[in-house]
């Protein structure tokens, strides 16, 4: 949608106040089913204290009943669904003619040293109560992965595959003793680099002439890089020390 | 084997260098070898080095030299001088020395005159100068052309001058050779004086005679070319800062089309006109008075007396000794090699009266050439590099030319070059063996020289980044606080004596006794002490003698960090009695005689001081020793204590700061032995670590001990106490096992967890209070309180390694990296401070964090620099200051790397990642970039500082540099001559000064409101402006009623409601006495910084309208900076819209496509006020 579409609607926040703030309205494109295309209200550049839904609300409930209301974490912007469309083209139509709409905050709600004060202390809601609520957090995380992951197995087998659990601790043989175990990572991490070392050698034809590519690539790189320095330095050829 | 001493070649294994003079090394070898031998050499030289690329890269670099239209890569066929690029590409950094090549021949070409074009105009004006003066007819002078200047030198009136026509006018000095730079265009010519007017049987070379009759000359052909008016303008200068030894300086008359030439004309003489013999090295040649008591004491020689004299007989020849070694046609690197020389001992301040001028230069150049250290197929670079070897491994006595050079057949043998060492600090024999080069050299420059050329042949023999090197070579613009540990100003009353003692000007003497008196009470706490001369600039011939002494000498000190801070001096014992006689003398009452508990009796200078002035000790020695052996007046000024104050505030000295930082520590070893000891946990803990500015002492103000943090015996407290309390970081390790959850999410949950846990089980088993928050668990203890982050180190690595940020493991590594530094350099922890205070005080903490100052401090103390490392606070921060206005931040990363893990490769991936970082679509919001082993991509300073700070910062730092160095220099020191100290402090604290006079809106702040208000830095700019605020107020009134603007405010705490006035700072005495300690401890607030939570909000919402800055020790204002581009009209943006308003006439709400937006700067300052509910106290536009 073009930006140009927003229009400007004066307001009055303070009683007998001479200092208007505007807000930008427009109509808003909604997805249709929770804010319907033709009476939702986008607006835009809350002043402070207007970020909040009740005074949103208030606010806009002089051009009509609201549906529903949701202002975006920031609190600058806010969408706003009125019960019909009428209340929507009237806001509208009030932001083209640029009447002012008078709407008296109420100085209530609190707001920075006070605000502050209060998360420092939710966030120290004394050692047992936030024992229990790290605990109920990891049941609600423990829960929601084993949903997760008993969604992913019914996917797989609505798919027609089998989930095969492998035991944890068990030795398997196959075939005959041979004992199969798992190793640790360490081991696992060593006995690769030791497979590297042996295949990194220069044996075949390819190892050189790979490695001769890879050099010649390097060193492209590095003339390059050279390159554009000695460019740097020309440009600013400023010797004498400002 | 001397020669090969000096020979790169002959020891060139040994030094483990494969510079650029490797490819000479390979063909003198070649030529001593044969021609077979030599060709084996070179092909195997090809075969290694096979890096096509490297050939092609240095290829690039000699074009870039070409292209310069330097005469090098033009004079040498292209072919040859890419081989020879090509072997000095082998080895490491091969290319970077390339690279480093071309910049000095760029260099060299611009600091070059192009002497071809003015050759023509010279010899006009020599022609014309030496008509004039050779026409004048031979007459008697007489003394009362200079009368007083003669006085001074001891002459009669009497004295006259038969004036005889010169014999010879030619040019000497750096036109002839061809080495004029741009910044000093001097030529110099000299008029040869006829021996006849210096009859033998008047013996004028002793007793100044000669200088008297060299000054009449001089005045004599003064006068002749103001009357033919070849001058534009004259006056007398000195050679070599003496005083005896006066030339004529004048703009030529005529048009020249090379602006701002001068031309300096120095009278010499004949190697004949004076007995050499007479003016050996041992020889007097000044009488104390005239006759009297000659006979009876031994006359100290005039070594000095005599070099002036001798100087002026062999300037010719040595001029043509030059001449004849490097002005040979492939000499061109030899004096490219001078100009550079010449560049480095100017951007080092070497030069000057008692550094190294460009004839010495020269000649050391002509010395290496003799010895074949350099060969004319080097270029100018391995031409440097050679001198700086030589520079710093050159012994005591040095000759140019050995055996000395005859001067004519019937010569007398030179004297023995050890004869010189006895009289001279440092000597460098000319060609002929009768002339010290290096007489006016002081040991402490020589000393100086030495360890700078030491550093310059470190840079220059392995370049990690050619660019760097090579500013840190030639460019470096070091400002003389900050290549200084201590200055001191010594003002010696003038007691009325000669100008000239018995052996040169009585100042050179003074200067040196100073520096000798400072040396010796300073011993071996000191690495140089180095007296600044003192310049004579210009001369009168028709006034007295320029009196020097009167000026004060600024004694330049560099401390050995390991015993510069040590308490005592321990002398002699007793029983050497004449040993503990001279230390008790030179140090008179104050050293006593001390028994040490291990049984040893000495005489002992006890240096005790409380902790907190142990960087004073330096200045207080050299005070005390010149105060006591100088005459009595004297006046030593020092500047060490200068800054303390910043440091300090009130109920917070520095004492208490470092007996606070010692409890911390100590505090925290118990409280981790405690951790460690606990049971009843489900995993161990295995270590702890207390992290932090605060744990290394680097924050600006160590918190001191709070009685609501302790144990609580008292109940009831009486007076004020703190309320807000800054936690020091403790890192507690705990058992890596593979139990710790995969989810980063569900893994800081557990961590949380485990801290609940610990507090819980530290309040039940020790008593202590701790309560768990989500990111740690803050324990009081002591009186402070310890922030425990629970950490793991396999997981936290994990994290790391996957992408996810782990804020802990970066805090460790920082940690280990600064506390590396710091435990090498004893005045880090202090500079590092004062280097933030500063920024604080700038305002500009919220953009460079502590951790990013102390990278920059590392870089300050670590980087490879012509500087020895700073060993002082006032001159770490003088460092600090200077990197970050020198820095090209916008172009370049810095590397901060103390411990040299990071090789060639990695600087250039830095440099990478920096272009990318540049270059990507996302306008970078910061500019500095800082690499350092551990953190690669600079994730320190993603966000910030932001651009706009860093040049901001880079500015201030400039013009603080600029006070410091207008507050401790005058004659490059020291304050004007009245030396009154008051002001200097003033001065010195001034740097700290926040300035406010740049901001648009200042946010003022409730006192109470803050957690430290009593940190702040006095300020008289601001308590002006609250005093113009209330003016204001109290006259407009009405008019902010009537307008509704919101900084309608009436009362002390503003607009803030009675109910919404928090006191953060600390609970008042009445609180105190009425509530119970247990109570109050409830309401202690741990780390709580409302006032950056209110520039986080200020941002969040304006933070693309305006810079918001602020100190966050006790600032009282908030300063706010409108971006310039915001306030242009613009189309609507929803994500600004907040603060915009239609631009122009009211639109009647009819938005139409072209319709502009202007910030809305009263709806600002309204939201302004309301985020800022309890804290703000009142906005002010200015």
């Amino acid at each position: 949608m073009p930006r140009d579409d927003f229009r400007a609607l004066p307001v009055r926040l303070r009683r007998g106040d001479a200092f208007l703030r505007y807000l930008y309205v427009k109509a808003h494109r909604g997805d249709g089913q929770v804010a319907p295309r033709d009476r939702s209200l986008f607006v835009a550049g809350l002043p402070l204290r207007l970020g909040e839904q009740a005074a949103l609300r208030a606010l806009f409930s002089a051009f009509g009943d609201i549906r529903d209301s949701a202002v975006h974490p920031s609190k600058r912007t806010a969408i706003i669904v009125f019960q019909t469309p009428a209340s929507r083209d009237a806001t509208l139509a009030a932001a083209a003619s640029g009447s002012v709409v008078e709407y008296i905050i109420p100085n209530t709600e609190a707001l920075g040293l006070k605000v502050w004060l209060d998360e420092y202390k939710a966030e120290r809601p004394g050692n047992l109560e936030l024992q229990k609520r790290i605990d109920k957090w990891m049941i609600d995380f423990e829960e929601e992965e084993k949903r997760k992951k008993k969604e992913k197995e019914e996917k797989l087998n609505e798919e027609g595959w089998t989930t095969v659990h492998r035991k944890k601790s068990g030795k398997r043989t196959r075939g005959g003793d041979i004992a199969v175990q798992p190793i640790s990572r360490a081991e696992a991490q060593r006995m690769k680099q030791k497979a590297k070392l042996k295949t990194d050698q220069s044996f075949y034809k390819f190892h050189s002439k790979e490695k001769k590519q890879q050099e010649i690539l390097h060193l492209q790189s590095k003339f390059e890089d050279d390159l554009k320095r000695v460019a740097e330095m020309r440009r600013k050829r400023n010797f004498k020390p400002g | 084997m001397k020669e090969a001493k000096w020979n790169p070649h002959a020891g060139g294994g040994a030094d483990g260098h494969a510079t650029s003079s490797a490819w000479p090394a390979e063909t003198e070898k070649a030529i001593d070898a044969g021609p077979a031998a030599g060709q084996k050499q070179r092909g195997q030289k090809r075969r290694l080095s096979g890096h096509a690329g490297d050939g092609k890269a240095a290829g690039a670099a000699a074009d870039a030299a070409a292209g310069a239209g330097h005469v090098q890569g033009r004079k040498r066929p292209r072919g040859v001088g890419l081989e020879m690029d090509g072997s000095a590409m082998d080895g490491e950094g091969g290319v970077e020395r390339a690279l480093l090549q071309a910049q000095a021949d760029e260099l060299v070409a611009s600091c070059r005159v192009n002497q071809d074009d003015m050759r023509a105009e010279m010899d006009a004006v020599l022609t014309k100068v030496k008509d004039a003066i050779c026409a004048i007819s031979p007459h008697t002078v007489y003394a009362t052309d200079a009368a007083e200047y003669l006085t001074d030198l001891g002459m009669g009136a009497k004295m006259t001058l038969e004036f005889v026509p010169p014999t010879e006018v030619f040019w000497i000095g750096s036109y002839s050779l061809g080495t004029l730079t741009q910044d000093n265009l001097v030529t110099d010519l000299a008029v040869r004086m006829p021996d006849s007017c210096f009859p033998a049987a008047s013996r004028d070379f002793l007793h100044y005679r000669y200088h008297a009759k060299r000054l009449l000359y001089l005045t004599c052909m003064q006068r002749r070319l103001q009357e033919q008016e070849l001058m534009a303008s004259h006056h007398y200068g000195v050679l070599r800062n003496d005083p005896r030894r006066p030339v004529l300086e004048f703009v030529p008359g005529l048009k020249l089309s090379f602006r701002g030439l001068r031309i300096r004309v120095i009278p010499i003489t004949s190697p004949q006109c004076f007995p050499m013999r007479r003016l050996g090295p041992d020889r007097s040649s000044v009488g104390n008075g005239q006759g009297k008591g000659k006979k009876q004491e031994k006359l100290a020689s005039s070594t000095n007396y005599n070099g002036s004299v001798l100087g002026d007989m062999l300037a010719k020849e040595h001029h043509e000794y030059l001449q004849q070694i490097l002005g040979k046609k492939d000499g061109s690197a030899y004096l490219d090699a001078i100009i550079l020389l010449k560049e480095w001992a100017r951007a080092h301040r070497l030069g000057g009266p008692n550094g190294m001028s460009g004839f010495v230069w020269a000649m050391i150049v002509a010395h290496l050439v003799e010895t074949r250290a350099v060969v004319p197929s080097m270029k100018c670079m391995s031409v440097f590099r050679a001198v700086m070897e030589f520079v710093a491994r050159r012994p005591k006595i040095q000759q140019v030319k050995s055996p000395p050079a005859e001067l004519h057949p019937e010569s007398v043998a030179p004297p023995n070059p050890a004869s010189f060492g006895s009289h001279s600090p440092c000597v460098l024999l000319g060609p002929f063996g009768w002339l010290n080069l290096a007489e006016h050299e002081s040991q402490s420059s020589a000393v100086l020289l030495k360890g700078f050329a030491q550093r310059a042949l470190g840079l220059v023999t392995k370049p990690v980044s050619a660019l760097e090197t090579f500013e840190t070579l030639f460019m470096e613009s070091s400002h003389p606080l900050a290549s200084v540990d201590y200055c001191l100003a010594v003002y010696v009353p003038d007691a009325g004596e000669p100008v000239l003692d018995k052996d040169g000007p009585l100042w050179r003497s003074q200067e040196r006794k100073v520096e000798a008196l400072a040396q010796r009470a300073l011993g071996k706490r000191a690495q140089v002490v180095h007296a600044i001369p003192r310049e004579c600039k210009a001369i009168d011939p028709h006034a007295r003698m320029p009196r020097l002494v009167s000026q004060p000498i600024c004694l330049a000190v560099h401390v050995e960090q390991e015993h510069a801070f040590q308490l005592i001096d321990k002398g002699p014992s007793p029983e050497e009695e004449n040993a503990a006689k001279a230390f008790r003398s030179f140090w008179g009452p104050r050293s006593e005689r001390r028994h040490f508990p291990d049984g040893i009796v000495c005489e002992v200078m006890s240096w005790e001081c409380r902790l907190s002035e142990r960087h004073h000790i330096p200045d207080r020695i050299v005070q005390h020793a010149l105060m006591r052996h100088l005459p009595s007046g004297t006046k030593v000024h020092t500047y060490s204590h200068l800054l303390d104050g910043a440091l300090e505030c009130p109920g917070s000295d520095l004492d208490s700061q470092i007996q606070s930082h010692r409890s911390i520590l100590s505090s925290a070893e118990k409280l981790g032995s405690i951790l460690q000891s606990m049971n009843g946990l489900a995993l161990k803990i295995l270590s702890t670590q207390p992290l932090g500015p605060i744990a290394r002492h680097m924050s600006v103000f160590t918190p001191l001990a709070n009685p609501l943090a302790n144990k609580l015996v008292n109940p009831h407290l009486e007076s004020k106490v703190p309320r807000c309390l800054d936690p020091v970081d403790v890192l507690v390790e705990m058992v890596s096992t593979g139990a710790w959850p995969l989810n980063p999410d569900a893994y800081m949950k557990t961590k949380a967890s485990f801290g609940t846990q610990v507090a819980m089980a530290l309040e039940a088993s020790s008593g202590l209070r701790a309560t768990a928050t989500e990111n740690g668990v803050d324990v009081l203890m002591d009186g402070f309180v310890f922030r425990l982050r629970i950490y793991t180190h396999n997981r936290e690595e994990m994290f790391a390694a996957a992408g996810i940020r782990s804020e802990l493991l970066r805090l460790s590594q920082h940690h280990g990296l600064v506390s590396l530094v710091s435990g090498q350099h004893q005045s880090f922890a202090l500079s590092t401070r004062l280097s933030k205070r500063w920024i604080a005080s700038q305002m500009m903490a919220n953009d460079f964090c502590e951790d990013v100052i102390e990278l920059l401090m590392v870089a300050a103390y670590t980087s490879p620099s012509c500087l020895m490392p700073p060993a002082s606070p006032l001159a770490g921060f003088a460092r600090f200051l200077l990197l970050l206005s020198s820095w090209p931040w916008p172009d370049r990363p810095l590397v901060v790397d103390p411990t040299n893990e990071l090789t060639a490769d990695d600087h250039r991936a830095a440099r990478n990642a920096f272009d990318v970082l540049k270059q990507s679509a996302a306008a970078p919001s910061t500019c500095m970039f800082i690499c350092t082993p551990k953190d690669r991509l600079s994730t320190i300073t993603e966000a910030r500082p932001r651009r706009e700070a860093v040049g901001r910062a880079a500015a201030l730092a400039k013009t603080a540099l600029a006070d410091m160095g207008r507050q401790t220099d005058a004659q490059r020191w020291l304050p004007a001559a009245s030396g009154e100290a008051q002001p200097l402090e003033a001065g010195l604290m001034g740097v700290l000064q926040t300035r406010l006079d740049d901001y648009d809106v200042l946010i003022h702040l409730r006192r109470e409101a803050l957690p430290h208000p009593q940190q702040a830095v006095r300020q008289p700019s601001l308590a002006a402006l609250q005093r113009k605020l209330k003016q204001d107020r109290a006259q407009s009134l009405g008019r902010h009623e009537d307008e509704g603007v919101a900084t309608t405010s009436e009362g002390p705490s503003g607009g803030v409601p009675e109910e919404r006035r928090f006191v953060i700072a600390a609970f008042p005495s009445r609180v105190v006495r009425s509530r119970k300690a247990a109570e109050l401890r409830k309401q202690v607030l741990i780390g709580f910084d409302p006032v950056a939570r209110y520039i986080g909000e200020l941002e969040g919402r304006f933070g693309r309208l305006a810079l918001f800055c602020h100190d966050p020790h006790g600032g009282r204002v908030v300063g706010v900076k409108w971006r310039a581009e915001a306030f242009l009209p613009q189309p609507m943006d929803p994500s600004c819209s907040h603060f915009l308003i239609p631009h122009g006439v009211m639109p009647a709400g009819d938005a139409s496509a072209d319709m502009q937006f202007v910030p809305d700067v009263m709806a600002v300052v309204e939201d302004m006020l309301a985020l800022g509910e309890g804290l703000v106290h009142d906005v002010q536009l200015l």
